[in-house]
């Protein structure tokens, strides 16, 4: 190669370096949205108090950029767990894939609704100390993936329509849901949420609402089946809200008196009994909770899955509650099997034995209203959450009183 | 024309070789492999058999670029076909080239194959709904397997295949540790020395993560912005890149002693 040749190569390998800088400046804004999440940060870290690390098989494909793979397969491992109930090894699986990539949009699904239904005592009771971190953990997947409907409507319906019962910020999830593109057969559930909330003439509109669309998706195509599914449910639920609604309107006139009583009976160390009268009717529910009475809710800005080991949270509400038969209630607790959930390590306890009319069945409703207007009690009728009435009693408890 | 004679008959040597049929055989078996995840949902069944797929066709490929590119040069000279083939009116920049190329079509032809496996696949799982945009992620595998072939090519110059093996393997994890990279390069409680040599490893060695492209085909509700821009640009970050160590490789092998 002659030397007037090689100068003229060295001479562009000079003018292509700069090039090369340029555009990989012009590149690295940019990466982000390809490759989001913590990528190789998500080796080692620290949640908590624990650290995380990832198991070392999976190390080297996510530092060479095979991120989503070992994400796919840090999955499969978390669903052989599932299947063999080592359900303490998946939390932490779901941590990190979702760190390694954050649109995986069912591992933010599956994990939520893991921490807040599948940590359980003897008795299939959730370990509601789980609960917060279940609904930080979908807040996180949604930032991540706004435009996904799905866990807006988890949110909305498997952690406040079904767990907190919060029916107002359930309704407000799953209509954020139905607005992100939700399917057609989770429209209706927007409707209950309102009634639920005794928000009736949101209720109201929203089956109206759910009837047009129908209507309009029909007359586009009439072999449209979730359209067709739509209407039929929605032309049936709507008359009778507002048949509900009508029969219901002079419950506030002549309010039943519940002639609530309800009793702590300590029958063995951390065993008790609950029990008490409503007049009520059967299928009602007494919702009953013994939380630490200094218990606050913890501000939990982002997801962990640390919960206070000293916290004991015994929560027995909504359909979990003590079912009325007769006019009577009643339960046996027995804390002594589960330590680790109840570990009963603070005092005193705040034990709450309660009925919320918001919670029931239809047509235990028919009963109290849809806000509590069709019931009283002298003794603890509770109106201190506005515009609703709740039949509560509070009983403090030592520790000595438990254990 | 030299130079195409050069690479058409490394292709046939490197198609030849058992190495890389094993490799590659491993490669479709594993992507077949990956629709036995059968117990998923089907988002997650996708995302597992895509985000796999694209995996296993980039590390196939990544070794197969390596395996082939460490041993272009350094196996003529040791046969010693490198003094038959120089002897007669070729030039040694038309060798190189033509090496370059030859083992470029090979890792071309085995990139088609996983790919039509890779595609048949997804499309089967998804009734036959074939995904189209996954041949963006295939286009970026392609250039940035031009780059680590580039890379191995240009090390055979001047290193026996065992080094060249560990430098090229040790420059593709640099390069897809970019991310770490810039961020240490803007890290304020780094001093002005190890920002400074942290820019140049960012900017200067081989950036490998560029082509990871992968999540948004992986996640299709994802919206991006620019797509095309960026694919453009690391097209031509590739380009400008290979060429670039191509250059000097060739300024290296003329000077080289045989």
């Amino acid at each position: 190669m002659k030397r007037s040749a090689k100068a003229l190569l060295i001479i562009v390998v000079m003018a292509l370096i700069p090039a090369i800088v340029k555009l990989q400046t012009a590149i690295d804004p940019q990466r982000r949205q390809f490759q989001p999440g913590r990528g190789v940060s998500a080796v080692v870290t620290q949640v908590g108090n624990n650290p995380v690390v990832l198991p070392s098989q999976f190390v080297v494909g996510t530092i060479i950029g095979f991120r989503e793979v070992v994400a796919g397969l840090l999955w499969v491992r978390a669903n052989d767990f599932f299947h063999r109930g080592n359900y303490d090894a998946i939390v932490p699986l779901t941590r990190i894939i979702t760190w390694l990539d954050p649109h995986q949009i069912d591992v933010y699904s599956t994990g939520a609704w893991h921490l807040a239904y599948n940590f359980v005592d003897h008795r299939h009771r959730a370990d509601r100390r789980y609960l917060l971190p279940a609904i930080r953990f979908l807040d996180e997947g949604i930032e991540n993936n706004p435009s996904v409907w799905d866990l807006y409507f988890d949110q909305g319906f498997t952690m406040y329509y079904l767990k907190v019962y919060d029916y107002n910020k359930a309704a407000m999830w799953l209509k954020l849901a139905q607005e992100k593109g939700a399917p057609y057969a989770r429209y209706t559930q927007v409707a209950h949420a309102y009634a639920k909330a005794a928000r009736l003439d949101d209720a109201t509109r929203q089956w109206k609402s759910c009837i047009a669309t129908a209507q309009a998706a029909l007359k586009k195509d009439p072999k449209n089946a979730d359209a067709r599914h739509l209407l039929q449910v929605s032309e049936r639920n709507l008359p009778m809200l507002l048949y509900r609604i009508e029969m219901r309107k002079d419950l506030a006139k002549h309010p039943r008196d519940v002639n609530f009583e309800a009793g702590f009976e300590r029958i063995g160390p951390k065993k008790f009994r609950i029990s008490g009268s409503a007049d009520l009717p059967d299928t009602a529910r007494i919702d009953v909770t013994l939380i630490d009475s200094d218990y606050k809710e913890p501000e939990l800005d982002k997801f962990t899955w640390e919960v206070d080991p000293n916290l004991t949270m015994v929560v027995d509400v909504g359909i979990h509650g003590l079912m009325v038969k007769d006019g009577k209630f009643d339960r046996i607790y027995n804390l002594s099997r589960d330590p680790k959930q109840y570990p009963l390590a603070a005092d005193p306890y705040t034990l709450t034995i309660s009925f919320d009319p918001q919670k029931a069945f239809h047509d235990v409703q028919d009963v109290t209203g849809w806000r509590g207007e069709g019931i009283t009690d002298k003794r603890y009728l509770d109106t201190s959450s506005k515009g609703f009435r709740t039949i509560r009693k509070v009983i403090p408890l030592k520790r000595e009183d438990i254990i | 024309m030299n130079t195409l004679v050069i690479a058409k008959t490394t292709f046939g040597e490197a198609l030849r070789k058992k190495i890389l049929n094993i490799f590659l055989l491993v490669a479709l078996a594993l992507i077949l492999f990956s629709v036995s995840f059968a117990y998923f949902t089907a988002r997650e069944e996708m995302t597992i058999i895509k985000s796999m797929g694209l995996g296993i066709i980039a590390i196939t490929g990544m070794f197969i670029s390596v395996v082939l590119g460490i041993n272009l040069v350094p196996a003529e000279i040791e046969k010693r076909t490198i003094y038959t083939i120089l002897s007669k009116p070729v030039k040694r920049h038309e060798f190189l080239l033509g090496k370059f190329l030859g083992g470029l079509l090979t890792v071309f032809v085995n990139l088609v194959l996983m790919t039509v496996v890779f595609m048949i696949t997804v499309a089967w799982k998804s009734q036959w709904q074939p995904d189209f945009a996954l041949l963006k992620g295939i286009l970026m595998i392609f250039f940035q397997l031009l780059l680590v072939g580039a890379a191995a090519l240009f090390f055979s110059v001047f290193t026996t295949p065992v080094i060249n093996f560990f430098l090229t393997s040790a420059v593709y994890i640099v390069g897809s540790l970019s991310d770490v990279t810039l961020a240490l390069m803007k890290d304020e409680r780094q001093n002005v020395i190890m920002k400074g040599f942290f820019g140049v490893v960012h900017y200067l060695v081989p950036n490998f993560a560029n082509f990871f492209t992968q999540n948004p085909l992986i996640h299709p509700e994802v919206t991006i912005r620019n797509e095309t821009v960026y694919y453009a640009q690391n097209i031509a970050y590739a380009l400008v890149y290979t060429s670039v160590l191509m250059i000097i490789a060739i300024l290296i092998f003329e000077k080289r002693e045989m």
